[in-house]
Order: structure tokens, then sequence, then C-alpha cells
């Protein structure tokens, strides 16, 4: 056959694959997991209309169930009378705000349209691909490479005949070449192409994610095969074309879409228990419009009841805390620190978990890897060193890494040979299985043999952050600047205390793809203690400290930083670089150890309750935490960021002694040391959107968890390292296993937009968000509801879809514990 | 101008987006061949939007960049085609003129 050609631009080619891949979100591989909002590439059109495009796109609703609508009302997370208010809202065009109709209609055609089959033959070579099997692999690109082996492949010829196989290995040696070509066979005209590219996208969404995250998000120079956009829709839609020919469309037997299958069985205008007044409003609502009072009644319930409570504290603060904590924002540090304030004379804050590094971070004997937000690139390399007079335990411990690096390689290369595998099996059988017999039935003891194993290969050697200019290519100026802006960010730029600790975290569990989706989003999806220990490094350093003093920030020279890490599926704490710790501190790092452990335990106590209701009451919570973190087989090893509702910016003042149920992420902030709005601006920018991310990530993969979770964990198969499928293939799951989200088949994260709540002149807000697209996106799009008050004593403030401002006036006044149905304010009057 | 300056005659493109659309104008003029471009991160100004932050401390995506290159002009077209198509969903700012390098072949 003559090699097909085409005369299209690649440039217009592009640009309309660029654009109909705003359907799909980026999802990062396994190792740096990270939440994201589903239609982030979508927030132009507001919450409406991305939920409105995705009901075309992929046949979903979008809003939670009526099932699930049934099960709030009845354990009081919201009340008739928010969903009649709502309702009425909902009527009169208040509440929400349809964004302009010329984006909507480019999307209103796309329909999925795919064939088993063909998703089947793609997956197949997507996998195979990202392991390295195919020809050319790593080096070569995805198309060529599958370009180069289809013209053998006997699974080509079953799908597309013996000349269908032919015609796919004949097609141009460019991928852009031969999606064009085929786009020309599929289309009628050129305006019909975008419809084809999103259905393509839309066919398998989490390998579409995983080449948008390689074309988009990926770091230059990230390494292993990389399979790009245009690459993976030329393969899919070159099969797809062929496909056609021979089945004329229709012929394929299609599932009914998510959206159909609820359309004919649920109504959220007959969910029962409302009262007549709810019902009658509601009656006069469409089902689109009646999803949405829904979801804003649970969500002005949630919000009446939180602002009740930050009305309520009072300050509390009395003289200077000997010991002032930094915790990540992370809504898990929120449990923390309310158990670690009474205990002693602590004073704690919030600040992203990155502490202002955007960091490389080289650990000893080990590659370099980013810690930083996904929002940016990293500019600082720092490198762990032996402490002085640790040379030769250093050499040990990267030795002994080395000898367990090397015996991992070994392990897995023989495991994946074909012979080699069973004579493995064979010879190393019988030592093999009662260590996975021990592993099963004693997941602790077994934890902490292995500890101690690996303790012996590579003995633990004393290390310490390099801050020295000369070291990281960071002078003296450019810390000041990254201490000063995280100091300046986080509130903290007088009195301070003799020790300041900086708390990152990250969480230990086992046989877990998705371990990366608990640890620091901050950090990347890595673990924080290096980014603490880094900013510690350079905060103690006299130069830094000299130059701050002149920008106004004196940090006394009886102030020490040290750093620390909280490990949230067991919550422990351990302190890192204790060799560098004044004398002088030893005594207040003991305390601080002492009071965070006890902290911990009634943490866990605490959470264990959620984990397993069931078991509430167990007299040992610590070693169950533990047990759960250690064990290879639980499935829920900790609730990681379940039920997130809220971004609280302002004074601890605000929160301290209110119970917020782990559900907020809290951000200090001081608007009195920031009189043009740079700190704010800095924090609706960048920590905000990144927990804007994690509360739709929860969202979407729970109420439409058929698209948007990554299904049962008991079926995961990890694929490449990049991701896992359900099962022996197929596409790539994107979000949250369901195990995350779910007990059972009922829901545990609550689904609601996150609400945004400050403290700040109105007037400051207003200048930051109309000077920044992505914020008026995302409030003016309602993705993120915003409430705020000038000062402590003014009254809190709600902004409207419409941009301006009302006085908050609370629907109902109590807020209902979702699970017991325990006020707040029980909780803290008598816990 | 000059002929003893001995300057070749190109076009100048500069392109102005948000910063998380950086890498698709990039391949736009690799599309057509373009052996390099600069990009000038977090600059700001008003536009029919409104007003645009410069740098966000830790915001690389959200904000605006500037992207230059210069092609010999029988490539224009073809770029000028996707930057249209690209910039009709989305905000930009799209400059064409008339450009003199010294060191043509950088440029072909």
């Amino acid at each position: 056959m003559t090699t097909p050609t085409t005369s299209v631009g690649h440039a217009r080619l592009l640009a309309e694959l660029d654009e109909a891949a705003r359907v799909i979100a980026p999802l990062w591989p396994l190792g740096t997991f990270i939440a994201v909002n589903p239609f982030w590439d979508l927030r132009q059109l507001g919450f409406e209309g991305a939920v409105s495009v995705a009901r075309k796109a992929f046949g979903t609703i979008g809003m939670p169930s009526p099932r699930y609508l049934a099960e709030a009302l009845a354990t009081g997370r919201v009340t008739s009378a928010d969903v009649a208010q709502a309702a009425d809202d909902v009527t009169d065009g208040t509440a929400t705000r349809i964004q302009p109709s010329k984006d909507l209609t480019r999307w209103s055609s796309a329909v999925p349209t795919s064939s088993a089959e063909v998703n089947r033959q793609v997956a197949k070579w997507c996998a195979a691909f990202l392991a390295a099997k195919l020809p050319g692999a790593p080096e070569s690109a995805f198309y060529p490479s599958w370009r180069a082996a289809v013209g053998f492949d006997p699974g080509t010829r079953v799908l597309l005949g013996r000349q269908g196989r032919s015609i796919l290995a004949d097609l141009p040696e460019n991928a852009e070449d031969a999606l064009a070509w085929c786009l020309d066979e599929v289309c009628l005209d050129r305006d019909g192409w975008r419809h084809e590219l999103v259905t393509q996208l839309v066919a398998l969404p989490g390998w579409a994610a995983h080449a948008k995250w390689r074309s988009r998000w990926a770091p230059a120079g990230t390494p292993g095969p990389a399979l790009d956009l245009v690459d993976y829709v030329a393969v899919r839609l070159a099969y797809d074309t062929i496909w056609r020919r021979r089945h004329p469309v229709g012929d394929a037997p299609q599932a009914p879409l998510p959206s159909a299958r609820r359309a004919a069985a649920e109504d959220p205008r007959d969910v029962p228990g409302l009262s007549w007044t709810a019902k009658t409003a509601l009656a006069a609502l469409d089902r689109d419009q009646a999803d949405r009072a829904w979801l804003l009644a649970m969500e002005r319930h949630y919000r009446d009841g939180l602002l009740g409570l930050l009305g309520s504290a009072a300050d509390k603060l009395g003289p200077a805390a000997e010991v002032q904590v930094v915790f990540c924002i992370d809504a898990r540090s929120e449990g923390v620190r309310r158990h670690l304030e009474p205990t002693g004379s602590y004073e704690t804050f919030g600040f992203a978990g990155f502490f202002a590094l955007p960091l490389r971070y080289t650990a000893l004997g080990s590659e370099p890897v980013n810690l930083l937000p996904v929002l940016l690139s990293p500019t600082v390399d720092m490198y762990e060193r032996a402490a002085g007079g640790q040379e030769d335990a250093a050499l040990r411990r990267i030795s002994g890494q080395q000898v367990q690096a090397q015996s991992g390689y070994a392990f897995e290369q023989v495991r994946e040979n074909g012979v080699a595998s069973f004579m493995l099996a064979e010879a190393g059988g019988f030592v093999a299985a009662p260590l996975l017999v021990a592993k099963t039935l004693r997941p602790t003891r077994f934890a902490r043999a292995r500890g101690r194993l690996s303790s012996v290969v590579a003995p633990s050697a004393p290390t310490q952050i390099e801050a020295e200019p000369e070291r990281t290519g960071m002078s003296d100026e450019e810390q000041t600047l990254f201490a000063e802006a995280a100091l300046t960010s986080m509130g903290l730029t007088k009195g301070f205390a003799p020790l300041v600790v900086l708390c990152g975290h990250g969480s230990t569990t086992e046989n877990n793809p998705h371990a990366a989706a608990l640890d620091c989003g901050a950090c990347g999806g890595n673990r924080g203690a290096s980014n603490a220990r880094a900013a510690c490094a350079i905060l103690n350093r006299k130069p830094v400290r000299n130059m701050l003093a002149e920008r106004g920030i004196v940090i006394p020279d009886t102030t020490h930083f040290a750093a620390a890490e909280h490990d949230t599926a067991t919550d422990t704490f351990r302190f890192y670089d204790l060799h560098l710790v004044p004398e002088q501190h030893a005594e207040a790092v003991v305390r601080t150890i002492r009071d965070l452990t006890s902290a911990g335990v009634a943490l866990a106590t605490e959470r264990l309750a959620d984990l397993d209701p069931a078991g509430s009451g167990n007299p040992d919570p610590v070693a169950a935490v533990h047990r759960r973190s250690a064990d290879w087989a639980e499935l829920q090893p900790e609730w990681g960021l379940v039920r997130n509702a809220s971004f609280i910016v302002g004074p601890r003042t605000m929160t301290r002694g209110v119970n917020l149920e782990r559900r907020s992420f809290l951000h200090s902030y001081e608007a009195h040391v920031d009189p043009d709005g740079t700190v704010l601006e800095t924090i609706l920018t960048a920590p905000m959107v990144v927990a804007h991310w994690i509360n739709m990530q929860y969202y979407f993969s729970t109420v439409e968890p058929e698209v948007f979770a990554a299904g049962d964990k008991t079926v995961h198969n990890i694929v490449a390292g990049i991701g896992v499928t359900e099962g022996a293939g197929g596409d790539l799951k994107v979000g949250l296993p369901l195990q995350s989200l779910f007990v059972g088949d009922r829901e545990f994260h609550e689904p609601l937009r996150l609400l945004t709540v400050v403290e700040a002149p109105i007037s400051m807000i207003d200048a930051v968000i109309a000077r920044n697209p992505v914020l008026r996106d995302l409030f003016d799009g309602q993705w993120v509801h915003l409430a705020a008050r000038d000062s402590r004593a003014g009254p809190w403030m709600v902004r409207t879809a419409d941009g301006s401002w009302v006085e908050w006036s609370p629907t109902t006044s109590t807020y209902l514990h979702p699970n017991d149905n325990a006020t707040i304010e029980q909780e803290v009057h008598h816990g | 101008m000059d002929d003893s300056w001995q300057l070749t005659k190109m076009t100048k493109i500069e392109v102005v987006v948000g910063g998380e659309d950086s890498a698709a104008v990039a391949e736009l003029f690799a599309a057509v061949g373009a052996s390099g471009f600069t990009a000038v991160s977090n600059v700001s100004g008003l536009g029919h939007d409104g007003y645009h932050q410069g740098r966000l401390l830790f915001n690389d995506r959200n904000g605006l960049a500037l992207l230059m290159v210069v092609l010999p002009s029988e490539r224009v077209a073809e770029l000028l085609v996707g930057l249209r198509a690209m910039l009709d969903y989305r905000p930009g700012v799209l400059m064409v003129s008339d450009t003199h390098v010294s060191r043509p072949e950088y440029f072909q």
C-alpha cells in the first residue's frame, strides 16, 4: 500500500488537540501522585459549565446522588430548611451563575463512542511502551515504536484483519501526519476534528491523562519512556479509523452511560424525608437545578456551622509560647495542633509543607528528587552530607544502601525473566513462605524486624543538609529572601520562641500503590522532612539572620529551628538533626517530643474511631494504627484528607480550641503585616489552589466513582510504576481508590466544594482577586466559596456568584457531625 | 535600513499566554520547525480580561508568559493558523512584526 499523505499543517492540528485535551486532567505517576481537579483546564467555564461538559464527554452527572442526599438529610448534614432556601435561590438565580455560553457550545457535540476491543489493543501498547518492551524504547517515542511493532502483532490482525494491520504499519512515519490522515478519514470536515479528538481522549481517559501529564506537566528531563499526547491520540485514532471501516457506526455494543442509568432510577426532587416546603420548592426546579440546590444546601449547612464556631472563638493566647511549631496546612495537621496546644506552652502555625523552598534535594547516596508543589519548578539545589566526623559512618550507610538496591534489582531481574522466575520460586519458596506468613499474621512485628535488619545492613549515620552558599549555589541574599518569604507568609515575624519546630509530614503504609497520595502534596507527593530540615538549616545560619534583621525580622540568637516529621498513618513524630540542637535547647526538644507523642496518642484514638467504628474503645489505639500502617493487606491504613471542606486563612486565634475534625486546611496569616496583600495573594494563588485540587479530586472521585475514582484496591495491578489498572489490563485508573472514599458502598467523604475563609480587609481580598485571573475563575466560577471578615469584630461576609458581598446570615445554627450527630459545640464544651 | 548592515529580514512573532499554556505554544513553534525561541515568564499587564498580576511567589503556572520566535516568512502562515486556533478559546495576545537578524542560519 502507498503511505497515506496529508497536506494539513501540524500547527493547526496541535492547537485542536490542545483544546480537545482540556477535558482531561493530568495524571501524575504513582511515585509522585497528587490530587488534581479533574476539570482544571475547564475551570474558565465555572463549576456548572465544566460539569455540563463532563456530562456530554463522560456521561457523568457530577453531583451527589439522591441516595446520598437522603442519607445526608437523615443524618443532619443538611436540613429541609437549607434545601428550601437553596431551591429558592436557584430559582431566582442569585445562587449560581452560568458562564457565557460561547465556550459551552464548542463542547456540545462531544459524545463518547468507542470500541472495547480497540481500547484493549491501545491499552496493551501503552503498557508495553512504558515497560520499555517496544522497539527503540525508552529513547524512541511511542508512535514510531508502535508503528515498528504493530505489523507483527497477532492481536491487531485478529481485530482489524491482515489488511487493516498492514494499513497501520504503513501509516506515515510522523505521528502528526498519521493523526491528520486519520482525521481526514473519519471527519467530514475540519470542524469535526475537535469532537473526534475528544472522543479519542475520553475513550481511555486514564492513558490520555498520563499522556497529558507527560506532554504538559512532566519536568524537563523526566526519565523513562515518554508517551505524549500526539503519539497517544495518533495510535488510538489509527486503530479506530480502521476498525470503523470494518464496523459501520452503530454496530458497537455500548454500555449505558452512568448518567443514563442514574437518571432512569433517581430524581433529586423525590428524596424522602423532606418537609412539604422543601418539596414544593424543589418541585419548581428541573433536575439539574434541583441537583444544584441540594449541593448548595449542604455546603451552606457546613459553612453556617463553621462560621458560627469561628465567630465564637475568643483570643485564648496568654504569655509568649515557649515552643512554636509550624505544621503543614494539610487538614490532618489540624488534629495534631488541637491535641498538642493544651499540653503545654505551645503556639502553632500552618504553612505549606515545602516551607517556601522549591527544592531539588539529593539525599546521601541517592538520586535528586523534586520536593515542591507541582505549580512550581525547582530553583534550589540542596544536599545531605555526613555530619562532621561521621564520614566513615556515612560511607557504611551508603554501602549498605547500595547492597539493598542491588539485591532488589537482582531480584526484579530474576523475577521478570521467563525461566529464572520459576527457579526463583523453587529455590526461594521455602524461605519466602514463612516470611509471608509472618508478614501477614504479625505485620507490626514483621515491620520492626525488617527495620532492624535494614539498620544492620545500612546503619544510620548522623547527617545534615548543607546550607553554606558555596555548597548549595544559593547566596546568603537568596537564602534570606526564601526565609523572609516563609516567615512573612506564615505570619511569624516577631515573638520567636526559644525553640521553633518545622514539622513536615509523610505516611508510612505497606503495599499501597497510592502511598504518595498520603504524603505531602506541597512536597509533590513526597515526605516533608527534607524540606523542614533544609529550611531549618537556612534559618539557623547567622548570615541569614543578620540580613533578616536588616529587613525587620529579628530572630534572637537564643532561638533554634528544629526539624520534625509527623507520620500521619501512625501519629508518631520523628525529630531530625538532633546532633545540631544546642545544649540549652535540649530540654525543650525532649519536652516537645513528649508532648507530641501524647498528642499523637490522642489523635490516634480519635482517628481510630473513624477507621474502625466497631472497635471504638480499643484499649491500645496506638498499636491499632501501627498495625494498619504495617499491614500489607490493610485497605484503609488511614483516611488521608477525606471529608476536607474548608481552607481557613488567618491567625490561629480564630480556630484555637475548636474541633474542626481534620476537615480544614489551616494557613496562618496576619493581615496587619501584609498592607499591600502580597502575602494573601501568595496564599490564595498557591496553597489554596492546591487545596482546591485536593478538594475537587475527592469530590469527583466520590460523586462519580465509575469515571473519576481509581476503583477497588483489591484488584489493582501496577503498570510500569506509572499507574494502576483494575484487573489484568485496560485503562489506567485516575483519582483515588474507592477505599479512600467509601465504607462499603456508603460515602465516607462528604462531597462539598471548598469553602475558603479569610480574615482580612474585604477591599484587599477584592484587589487580590481582581489582579489574578485564576482566582476570578475559581471564585466567580463557584469552584470555591469564599467568606471573609475585615477583622475579628466585623461580621462575616459571603462572596456571591456575581462578585458582590452579602452579610452572612445562617439558615440553621447547629452543625451536626456527619457520623454520630454529636455537635461540635458539645465536643468543645464537654470534651 | 542600510544594506551595509548585512542583516536578513525575518518575521518575529510574540505571544502572551498563561504560563500553563507555554508548553503548547512551544509545541506549535517546534511544529513549524523553529529551532529556538525566547520565553519571559511572569509578565504582567492589562488586557480585556482585566489586570494580570506578574510574578506569583509560589505558582509558576498561572502567571503570564511572553514567548518570542523569529522565523523565515514562509513558515509564518502555518504557525499563525495554529496560534489563532489556540487563542480563539483562551486569553492571550499575538503580535507579528518584521525584524532583522545578523545570523539568519540560526533561524532557519
